[in-house]
């Protein structure tokens, strides 16, 4: 096999457990392992609700934290190990683009500061006309035109504007990964697809994977290649995407995608679910599954030990669930 | 609990009580560069045991047309004209601040945006009930409190234990349940919900919204409830109204809004909806909102729309009945 692009090896991130916190931990991603492989570039989809580690993950393969235990390997090379100028050559090649596109423009400057900002940090042009052009070409890319955008202020712009004008900025440095943290969540219905779109053309025309990241698993069905579902910090399934929500094995998942609201009146929630509260869901979060208190096929055995990943279907689709104990499982 | 309550919903503007009518209401903000028109003349009625789905997409007026039919408008904005009739009788936007204090609450309810948010950290759950009622009631003997909020609590699917506990010991989804209890103790006709599943993951947003409707199937209270998710509302009301830019577009039962839109904006936000069920290609469309302060001559949506025609450029369209219930503005539909 071939070198993956990023590889995230058996990680943990525990947060807190020092002395301001009086000792009380959580585990926000338990020996989670990832792979996206180099070619051809891949939307890699990380889905879960809130709380589920999703954005630690990102942070993470970001490095704007380090972790507990486990590896991240960028083309082979642990990134935690990286001298100066191979993390600058990491930080040029793994971009992000956030939720909110809002917070991430200063008002007191016009929107085209933040293009002047990454060609001078990381010298890519020589002369002015040289970064006029490179900018329009990213623009253009995204469906925007310099002359209506950069000379404005950000409040000026739309939130889908702003958004797109982010994934321009990601593009700019034509990195190998973009890490898209809740890309569309703050941007309109009617101008989501626009952003979708977008990450398509990317990933085809210009061979740029994406770890997307996300909480909708519609949008995720639309454009997404793998799927990675997270319950409190583990993999609970994966495979490829679209194989995975029209077929889902997981007891979680199953309920997760039939509670997403569908479009149709006369296709209603069918059933009443009932959710335990906190203190019984942390109670059985020690050992065991993470979904047993709100399992509706639980078993004694899901108590003992976290399930590991069961084989569905070939290598791709995994479940963590020992109702498919009789599968052959991955050594990890 | 899954459709057996739309009877009232499906007879359109001639059937069933009407609990609140809004006619011709408009709000403005004044700017430094002039008003924006945030709500221009929007007129809709809600009838008994209905829920009312209020969409469109953010800044098109549809939280600030809720508040102002509670009268809690702040400045900037003002409220320039129009009527707010709860049952028939009480004209909401003429009322003096002392007669609106006797409204608000017994016969309107609000679940504001973000509400799970607003609970008092340091006041157990039973305590920001009792100070609700007896705000509006009057000192009660405990006894009878306790009875009261206890019910509450079972009405909206919490355990009893919820009673003695602190908002941060509850989660998300239990603390949206608390604010629906505290909206609906004083037994209102009508519940206004901003956004009362936003910010919830998705299982927990179909707890809520079930919470909702068992209390409508129970209490047979109406409901308006804002939002921008169709998926969400195609789950939960009897009719839709969509809002662009200040005007009410169409309004619809439910299956017709969603299964036939009529407008060109209810089928541009219903097909931009990525679907779970089936994978298509991305329909993709441009377009900005106008600027609010500076709304085009004729239809509102003229410049986003790909029907246009010459006079959509410079008539108003009107909000016209084109099959019992089932309003549209639009001068493509005659």
């Amino acid at each position: 096999m071939a070198q993956a692009l990023l590889e995230v090896i058996d990680a943990t991130k525990i947060y807190g457990g020092g002395f301001l916190q009086g000792g009380k931990k959580v585990v926000a991603l338990q020996n989670f392992s990832l792979t996206i492989s180099d070619k051809p570039a891949k939307i890699v989809t990380i889905a879960g609700e809130s709380g589920s580690g999703k954005t630690t993950l990102a942070s993470l393969v970001l490095g704007f934290i380090d972790l507990t235990s486990g590896q991240i390997l960028f083309k082979g090379t642990d990134i935690g190990g990286m001298n100066r100028s191979q993390k600058l050559d990491y930080r040029r090649q793994v971009q992000a683009v956030f939720q909110d596109p809002y917070a991430v423009y200063n008002p007191f400057y016009r929107v085209k500061h933040i293009y002047d900002l990454v060609i001078k940090n990381f010298k890519l042009a020589h002369n002015k006309q040289e970064a006029r052009d490179l900018i329009e070409n990213v623009l253009n890319a995204v469906g925007l035109q310099g002359v209506e955008v950069l000379h404005k202020y950000p409040h000026q712009l739309s939130g889908g504007q702003r958004q797109r004008m982010m994934v321009a900025r990601a593009y700019l440095l034509e990195p190998s990964l973009i890490v898209a943290d809740e890309p569309v969540s703050m941007v309109d219905a009617s101008l989501r697809a626009m952003i979708l779109d977008i990450m398509l053309r990317l990933r085809d025309e210009s061979g740029i994977s994406f770890l997307y990241i996300t909480h909708d698993l519609s949008t995720a069905y639309q454009i997404g290649d793998e799927i990675y579902l997270l319950y409190q910090g583990s993999t609970v399934e994966k495979g490829d995407t679209v194989k995975l929500i029209e077929n889902p094995q997981h007891p979680y998942v199953q309920q997760l995608i039939a509670s997403v609201p569908v479009l149709d009146p006369d296709q209603r929630w069918d059933s009443l679910i009932s959710l335990p509260d906190d203190e019984q869901l942390r109670a059985h979060a020690e050992s065991g599954c993470r979904f047993y208190p709100r399992c509706p096929q639980r078993m004694d055995q899901c108590l003992a030990q976290q399930p590991p990943l069961y084989q569905i279907d070939g290598l791709s689709h995994q479940v963590a669930c020992y109702l498919y104990d009789n599968r052959p499982h991955s050594a990890k | 609990m899954t459709d057996n309550h739309k009877s009232g919903a499906d007879t359109g503007s001639d059937g069933g009580d009407t609990v609140l009518e809004v006619k011709d209401l408009r709000v403005h903000y004044a700017t430094p560069e002039g008003n924006v028109i945030a709500v221009n003349g929007v007129s809709f009625g809600i009838y008994k045991g209905e829920l009312l789905g209020l969409v469109g997409e953010s800044g098109c007026g549809k939280t600030t047309a809720a508040m102002a039919i509670l009268r809690l408008v702040q400045p900037p904005g003002r409220i320039l004209g129009g009527q707010a009739i709860l049952n028939g009788t009480t004209d909401l936007l003429a009322l003096s601040q002392q007669e609106l204090r006797r409204v608000r609450w017994r016969e309107i309810a609000l679940i504001p945006q973000g509400a799970m948010n607003s609970l008092n950290p340091v006041m157990r759950v039973k305590n920001q009930i009792a100070d609700g009622i007896e705000t509006h009631e009057g000192k009660q003997p405990q006894k009878v409190l306790k009875e009261r909020i206890l019910e509450l609590n079972t009405l909206v699917g919490l355990p009893t234990r919820v009673y003695t506990m602190y908002p941060h010991e509850l989660s998300g989804g239990m603390k949206q349940r608390v604010c629906i209890a505290m909206a609906i103790a004083l037994n209102p006709s009508l519940v206004i919900a901003d956004e009362p599943t936003s910010a919830l993951d998705v299982i927990v947003q179909r707890v809520v919204a079930q919470t909702l409707l068992d209390i409508r199937e129970r209490l047979g209270v109406s409901m308006l409830v804002i939002g921008h998710d169709m998926g969400l509302m195609a789950q939960l009301v009897d009719r839709i109204a969509v809002m662009y830019a200040g005007n009410i577009v169409e309004i619809a039962p439910v299956r017709a809004a969603l299964i036939e839109p009529v407008h060109p904006y209810t089928q541009l936000l219903i097909e931009s909806i990525p679907s779970i069920k089936e994978r298509k290609p991305l329909k993709i469309t441009e377009g900005l909102t106008h600027d609010l302060r500076n709304p085009p001559p004729g239809c509102i949506f003229h410049l986003r729309c790909t029907h246009v025609t010459e006079k959509c450029r410079e008539v108003v369209p009107p909000l016209q009945e084109i099959k019992p219930g089932h309003q549209v503005a639009c001068h493509l539909e005659k």
